[in-house]
């Protein structure tokens, strides 16, 4: 925590002029009160980021077919895996989110299968397998270029009362709750991209991702192992770490290079100004003549 | 002393103070203001002064060559900065306490998003818009973050004010010294409403705050976000509280008030205007189809958008409803223009084309 | 040197036939002239006209605000209106008033010199700033922009409002600075008359010395910053919006990199103008001219290291805002000294009162209240009240209307016989004046005390509580707008048909009163030789009392 405490106070003074050279900003770790587990729950309907963890394995889930299915099976096999979780009665956003990714996956020019595997988790233990298939096939259908059901996977998480499925939330930071009244969920739109081993890389929120962002992301997320040389040009201008989700080291290095071009630039110049200054005080003949007004 | 503090209060057009940070601030906010307004005038008066005592008194008059002495010097450069230091330690002291929230404080998560405070506690605890009820004389930690753009959360009463980040998470903390309502305003611009981001803090006695905290939970399961206290809190306008519907309800994830179209038509001069249907009528939006969409949603699709919100029958009562209705009709821009909606952010799901 | 006005003793002034007013006529003389006075006057329009712009949008600002709810105007078109209240008067007005007017008139006529080093590179800066003025202004047609004259990610680069032409225009300006502000390092260094050490150079030319130091150094921060946002507002990269991996607080640090320093860039002329007018009202060699020459250099310096003082409520840590805190008490240790030494200028001094004094009388008072609220601001526990609320809008217009425009006016009102050879109606400037230093107090005062009520700045709408405090503002903009119009009005008079000043009306001993006024196209028929400190109020000869205090 980069806060000070009490005893800080007087070496902070002491050495408090001395602080502004090495001063940049410092991102804030918020622990709640007596845990080291970084904001471990809100019991709330949001999303909090965990950028560069890791998913847990050993998650099963079942497919249309009743068989259980793996999700480290989608894992290490050197794509990106961008995760949804929703459910098929949903009204409104799981479909949208749905849609989203298939026409941003269009729109950026990525090849479902090819740059990245997407796979959709029901949240609902009582989903109907019916509704998830037809939502399958739809969103199939709008990506188009012959993407196969095995490219993006639907599964249900009828037969563990989708214990899978909130642990997989859980470690996603998707807070959802079901609401008895309308018998909906309660939930977030976003998506998840994740790295080919599992790492958390990319939060995709609402349900109209910019294909910019989108191939960014996903190629980020590959690593660079999908994309051309132009995206991975841009992503060396771009770094972007997971675990600091920050491109700063990158935008101060650019900041600096700037600044200190200037700087020496400015202090050639004084230099050479200033040397002749000194070679001409030199020279010049004490006493200069006593003027008469010369202009008036 | 608490008389006098209380006189140069009122002199300075400051709230009360109603935490344990606001008093030291108080004291040291009354000492270095005096000292700028004494050093100032002084300044301006000795100057004015000067004018008529050292005025021209005859043409092309000369005038002292007046040099500064190595004292003088001394003097014009140690007054001011023993002063500014002195403030600065003082004022760096309480800072940092202000800057160490104690062990025992009470977690609330704060969401910041625009424009609108979201509050919820750890736990089971019950989830608020708006409003933050806290225990008085307990020290109360703030863990925020933002949805969207910088925010900031500011209590003039409490003299408390963080930035609200998106992407990660800030801290402030306090402890309110008398209960009563305190408005919580943003101060960091965050746009078109910037000037209508308030909330307000609750602070409660402590035993009468661990009761209502015990109903909330028992009650959580059956109650929607509400903000209030006793039933629907209504303090304001109806239109604020149809404001504060719209937020608990979800309504503004996916009705914008800016304009904006998204998942459903932007509620911005929405009304009044004359929208064209999925079905090729028009209808005029007026009261009645306002509510009717809110119980029957799918009924009068407006053309461009798509079937996908859920009814709010039974979820709104008839009050809230009429409140909801005035909230949109008080979102209106200088320049109405009665056009039809944009486009839906989305286009309607169709296959692509097989190769 | 002897004395220029003796020469004219007992003659009635004569403006001079031919001086660089009408050396050359037509427009295209104008537009193509590289004579650094007739720059100078182009800037000087130029400028005006973004005050008055300026103006108009801080008139329309404060009637909005006479009520709580909505007055005249939708909350859209507020945010848009303060957004270029403070791009215009920020980037159009302030950074180039004094330089760009006072700085490219009067530096080669203080140095003795014909002209700056690079007349050529003079233009090309004219020409700069108004391209980047034309960008700003068709952003503004277009549509305006919303983000508040900081614009703070990820709310810029989020906005569906005009911010493209804008930032663009702002680079461009920058641009202008740097050209500008080299040119003058390179003229005070090679263009000094014979005899003109260093600390023979008038105060004024120290200020715009160390502000052109500044101008180069920053202004490329403030430039690559702002390329930074317009990539990632076109190309869509997230390098501040978080939701994209960016980190918006790094947007701030960068921008008030440039930004702090920029107040100075804006104080330290309207620093130099005053020390230089205070010498000639109370015909009195300036008090402590060493420490006035090294405080500006001093501010220079350590205004770069203060900028963080802008973030103490935006997380960082504890340690950083006290070290900001230290170093921007600094400055006002640098203020201080200059603040006394003005004043014991005065001291035994022979002093005319004349409207500049009048200023001079408001800029001591607004300096030090303004700085010592300044003070009171990077005080860090007493800024966690006050951050982003009026008394930070008050503290900033005491620095920025109540010092800087106090000194163009001051500048604007002792160089006008310099630049135009007439006199204006020194009863109607007193009345100005005092409408002027009153308005300010009336409009300012109230809003220190609105920001302790705790009003946030940029506010469209606010509770009811704060409206008494925002009528009394309002109520001393409009004093202050009216005394405005009355310099407009007899300045414009003055030009056409002012009395001839003559060449030194306020009989000056600064060395730009050494030539006609107005001067000469090249300035000097032949080029001076410096044998006296500026502002030698002795007669050569005379028996001269020293004194030490």
């Amino acid at each position: 925590m980069s806060r000070w405490n009490g005893n800080g106070k007087l070496l902070a003074f002491a050495v408090v002029t001395l602080a502004a050279v090495g001063v940049r900003a410092e991102p804030q770790l918020v622990f709640p009160q007596g845990s080291d587990q970084p904001l471990a729950a809100l019991q709330d309907i949001d999303v909090i980021e965990h950028l560069g963890e890791r998913i847990p394995s050993g998650l099963t889930f079942t497919n249309v077919a009743g068989q259980p299915v793996a999700l480290d099976a989608l894992l290490n096999r050197g794509k990106p895996v961008v995760v949804t979780l929703g459910y098929h009665r949903c009204p409104m956003l799981c479909g949208l989110v749905l849609d989203g990714l298939a026409k941003a996956t269009q729109a950026a020019g990525l090849k479902l299968g090819k740059d990245f595997t997407a796979v959709d988790v029901s949240i609902d233990p009582a989903e109907d397998s019916k509704l998830l298939e037809q939502s399958q096939h739809r969103v199939l259908e709008l990506v188009g270029g012959g993407a196969t059901v095995a490219d993006w996977p639907f599964w249900l998480s009828t037969t563990d009362g989708a214990v899978a499925a909130r642990t997989l939330a859980d470690a996603v930071g998707f807070r959802y709750k079901f609401d008895p009244h309308s018998k909906q969920f309660a939930h977030d739109a976003v998506a998840f991209v994740l790295t080919p081993e599992g790492m958390i890389s990319r939060y995709l929120y609402g349900v109209d991702y910019p294909p910019r962002d989108f191939r960014m992301a996903v190629v980020e997320a590959g690593g660079g192992r999908v994309g051309t040389s132009l995206d991975k040009l841009i992503l060396a201008c771009y770094k972007y770490d997971p675990a600091a989700r920050r491109y700063a080291p990158f935008v101060m290095a650019f900041m600096r290079i700037g600044a200190l071009l200037v700087f020496f630039a400015l202090a050639g110049l004084m230099t050479v100004l200033w040397r002749k200054e000194i070679a001409m005080r030199k020279r010049v003949v004490p006493g200069p003549p006593r003027t008469t007004g010369s202009v008036a | 002393m608490t008389a006098l503090d209380d006189l140069m209060r009122r002199l300075l057009f400051l709230p009360d103070a109603r935490s344990t940070f606001a008093v030291p601030v108080d004291r040291l906010h009354f000492f270095v203001i005096t000292v700028t307004m004494i050093a100032s005038t002084i300044t301006g008066l000795l100057a004015f002064i000067f004018f008529f005592k050292y005025r021209e008194r005859r043409p092309k008059q000369s005038t002292p060559v007046v040099v500064p002495s190595v004292k003088f010097e001394f003097v014009v450069i140690g007054v001011p900065l023993f002063f500014f230091l002195l403030w600065f330690v003082q004022g760096f002291q309480d800072y940092v306490w202000y800057t160490t929230p104690p062990k025992n404080a009470q977690d609330v998560y704060v969401m910041a998003k625009k424009w609108m405070w979201k509050f919820s506690y750890g736990g089971e605890g019950p989830n608020a818009i708006g409003t933050l009820h806290v225990p008085a004389n307990r020290p109360v930690r703030l863990l925020m973050t933002s949805r969207d753009v910088i925010h900031s959360f500011f209590v003039p009463d409490f003299r408390i004010k963080q930035d609200v980040l998106p992407g990660r998470y800030t801290e402030t903390w306090f402890e309110a010294t008398k209960p009563g309502r305190y408005q919580i305003l943003c101060s960091q611009y965050c746009g078109t409403w910037h000037s209508q981001m308030w909330g307000e803090i609750v602070v409660m006695p402590g035993p009468e705050y661990d009761q209502w905290m015990i109903e909330q939970k028992r009650g959580l399961s059956e109650r929607v976000d509400t903000g209030g206290d006793d039933g629907p809190s209504f303090h304001g306008s109806i239109v604020e509280y149809g404001k504060k519907i719209a937020m608990a309800q979800g309504c503004v994830k996916c009705h914008s008030l800016d304009g904006e179209p998204h998942i459903g038509p932007t509620w911005l001069d929405l009304y009044g205007k004359r929208e064209l249907l999925e079905s090729g009528e028009t209808v005029a939006v007026d009261e009645a189809y306002l509510t009717d969409s809110m119980i029957d949603p799918r009924g009068k699709i407006v053309k461009g958008f798509k079937p996908v919100m859920p009814t709010y029958k039974g979820r709104l009562a008839a009050p809230e409803a009429a409140a909801l209705v005035e909230f949109i009709k008080s979102l209106r821009t200088q320049n109405l223009e009665t056009v039809p909606s944009k486009e839906a952010i989305y286009e309607p799901a169709k296959p692509a084309p097989r190769k | 040197m002897s004395q220029p006005s003796q020469l004219h003793e007992n003659k009635p002034p004569v403006y001079p036939e031919v001086n660089y007013l009408n050396a050359d006529r037509g427009v295209w003389s104008w537009l193509t002239t590289i004579d650094h006075k007739r720059i100078g006057i182009m800037y000087l329009i130029s400028v005006m006209l973004a005050f008055l712009l300026g103006g108009i949008f801080a008139m329309a600002l404060r009637v909005e605000l006479l009520t709580p709810g909505p007055t005249i105007m939708g909350a859209n078109t507020y945010n848009r209106m303060f957004t270029l209240h403070g791009v215009v008067m920020i980037f159009l007005f302030m950074i180039p008033a004094i330089p760009g007017v006072f700085g490219n008139f009067l530096l080669p006529l203080m140095l003795g010199a014909k002209d700056v080093a690079f007349p050529k590179l003079n233009l090309l800066s004219l020409y700069l700033y108004w391209t980047g003025a034309t960008l700003v202004l068709a952003g503004m047609i277009m549509g305006g922009t919303d983000t508040g004259w900081t614009f703070y990610t990820p709310y810029s680069t989020t906005t569906p409002t005009t911010l493209f032409p804008v930032l663009l225009g702002i680079f461009i300006l920058g641009f202008s600075s740097i050209v500008t502000g080299l040119n003058f390092i390179v003229t005070i260094h090679t263009l000094r008359a014979p005899g003109m050490g260093f600390m023979r150079m008038q105060l004024f030319v120290w200020a715009i010395y160390a502000t052109s130091i500044i101008q180069v150094l920053a202004t490329p921060v403030i430039g690559l910053t702002v390329l930074l946002v317009g990539i990632e507002k076109v190309g869509g990269f997230g390098l501040f919006d978080a939701t994209r991996g960016g980190d918006p607080v790094l947007f701030e640090h960068m921008f008030w990199f440039y930004s702090h320093p920029a107040v100075y860039i804006m104080v330290l002329p309207a620093m130099g103008v005053v020390s230089d007018a205070i010498a000639t009202f109370a015909r009195k060699n300036i008090f402590g001219y060493k420490m006035i020459a090294y405080s500006s250099l001093g501010i220079a310096f350590v205004g770069f290291f203060a900028w963080g003082h802008h973030l103490f409520v935006s997380g960082q840590s504890a340690f950083n805002d006290g070290a900001f805190a230290v170093i921007s008490m600094l400055v006002g240790v640098f203020t201080a000294i200059k603040v006394f030494n003005w004043v014991a200028t005065l001291y035994r001094g022979a002093i005319s009162i004349k409207t500049p004094l009048i200023y001079i009388c408001g800029f001591l008072f607004f300096i030090v209240f303004g700085g010592m609220t300044g003070i009171a601001v990077a005080t860090v526990s007493l800024d966690v009240h006050w951050h982003d609320t009026y008394f930070v809008i008050a503290h900033f217009h005491f620095i920025m209307v109540g010092a800087v425009i106090m000194a163009f006016l001051i500048a604007l009102h002792y160089w006008f016989p310099k630049m135009f050879g007439r006199k204006y109606h020194e009863g109607w400037g007193m009345v100005a004046a005092s409408l002027i230093v009153l308005g300010f107090n009336a409009t300012f005062i109230p809003q220190f005390l609105l920001g302790n009520a705790g009003m946030p700045r940029r506010y469209y709408m606010y509770p009811e509580r704060f409206q008494a405090l925002n009528v009394a503002s309002t109520a001393g903009a409009s004093l202050l707008a009216f005394g405005f119009l009355i310099i407009l009005i007899y300045l414009i008079y003055a030009l056409v048909r002012g009395e001839v000043a003559g060449d030194n009306p306020w009989d000056s001993r600064g060395f730009e009163w050494m030539t006609t006024s107005p001067p000469p196209k090249h300035n000097f028929d032949q080029t001076p030789i410096i044998t006296q400190d500026p502002h030698s109020y002795q007669e050569p000869g005379e028996e001269v009392e020293h004194v030490v205090i």
